[in-house]
């Protein structure tokens, strides 16, 4: 992707990727969501889906990055940052 | 807060809210003494007791031997848990012998560690320790900075610094998290999560299993090196070799010396629900996202 992607494809990216993590292709995941909404989303798939990110957008969390993320909304906050620090 | 001040035998009085006296060891022989002292008083059922006499590996030792063992132990441990000061486990370290000491820093310094432990061999003490001798280490624990309760942060700062060679320490029969299976302790049925397994799989890291040995007055420290991933291992083949080693170290803890045998109250819940009959099962959820 040669600019930075919008909220709204980076909302795309983190549910492809969950989808993946929970091999669940119906999958449906709004800025609000959060994981005691979705089946499966439990510590070890929220884990999965940040090396998903790093790997799919070419950068690394810190643990202190991801601690107390809210929800979905808060998660694209912490990516958009990270790929502006990056550019 | 009130400040603790010194009492006659050295040991740190603070009087609590409630205004009865808390008392915060601050040398391993004053918490020894005073276990031994309470250790009768201890409540331990009985039927428990005669089910893990009956599975002991001490068989040279008479019953009430054992049990006064175990009841110094279990004593020993609630000090450690409740009544532990800086000043004790600065103590309690001193009294670990130097070969051991080292050899578990040079082990655990020398690459990528999960380090294994449980809910019981003073394990609170054992975290103090590893605290102290790895202060960049990652303690996943119900109290730590690194809460199981957020088991996704603690689950990433641990893969975090054991991909930089770091160390993190993880007692995998708690009680946060999502069951993802049962496995049998002496019979007991204890309800496992994937964190720990995981964690050794993703990362590839070394994994250790580390005990905090009590021998007389002194302690020691014991490593047993646990399966690592093999090159293109499943996760589930994984977990499985992982927690057959995991359940053989338990049952090798619970079968072996009283003196390293304190009984904490999961413990007593999950082997006094098998003696029922039953599966104690109680679990705790972690958050993310929420």
């Amino acid at each position: 992707m040669d600019s930075e992607p919008t909220r709204q494809q980076l909302l795309v990216i983190v549910r492809d990727i969950l989808a993946d993590v929970l091999d669940n292709d119906l999958l449906q995941l709004t800025e609000a969501s959060t994981a005691e909404e979705v089946a499966d989303w439990d510590s070890i798939n929220q884990v999965k889906l940040l090396i998903g990110l790093e790997n799919e957008l070419n950068f690394r969390f810190s643990s202190q990055e991801v601690e107390g993320l809210k929800n979905v909304g808060a998660l694209i906050d912490l990516v958009q940052r990270k790929l502006t620090a990056k550019s | 807060m009130s400040m603790p001040v010194s009492s006659e035998s050295g040991a740190e009085i603070s009087a609590g809210k409630s205004g009865r006296d808390r008392k915060r060891f601050t040398a391993l022989s004053e918490a020894l003494d005073d276990a031994r002292r309470r250790a009768q008083a201890i409540v331990l059922p009985e039927p428990l007791l005669d089910f893990l006499y009956s599975r002991t590996r001490c068989r040279s030792m008479s019953r009430s031997e054992w049990e006064r063992e175990i009841r110094v132990a279990t004593a020993l441990d609630e000090n450690f848990t409740r009544f532990c000061s800086m000043p004790l486990v600065k103590d309690v370290g001193r009294s670990v012998d130097k070969e051991s000491r080292k050899a578990v820093v040079r082990e655990l310094q020398s690459a990528g560690n999960l380090v294994l432990g449980f809910h019981g061999g003073f394990g609170y003490m054992r975290r103090r320790l590893f605290g102290r001798m790895f202060p960049q280490g990652i303690i996943i624990g119900a109290t730590t900075r690194h809460s199981a309760a957020d088991g996704a942060h603690a689950l990433f700062a641990a893969r975090e610094a054991l991909l930089s060679g770091g160390a993190a320490l993880i007692a995998p029969d708690g009680r946060f998290g999502k069951e993802s299976g049962l496995i049998s302790i002496l019979g007991a049925q204890l309800p496992i999560t994937d964190g720990a397994p995981f964690l050794a799989h993703s990362t590839g890291c070394s994994v250790i299993w580390l005990a905090l040995v009590r021998i007389g007055d002194t302690f020691t420290f014991k490593t047993t090196s646990a399966p690592r991933r093999e090159e293109g291992e499943s996760f589930s083949s994984y977990r499985e070799r992982f927690y057959r080693f995991y359940g053989d170290q338990l049952e090798e803890a619970f079968t072996g010396d009283p003196a390293n045998l304190p009984l904490i109250l999961n413990w007593k819940l999950t082997f006094n629900a098998m003696l029922a009959g039953k599966v104690y099962r109680v679990r705790r959820p972690t958050r993310q996202f929420k």
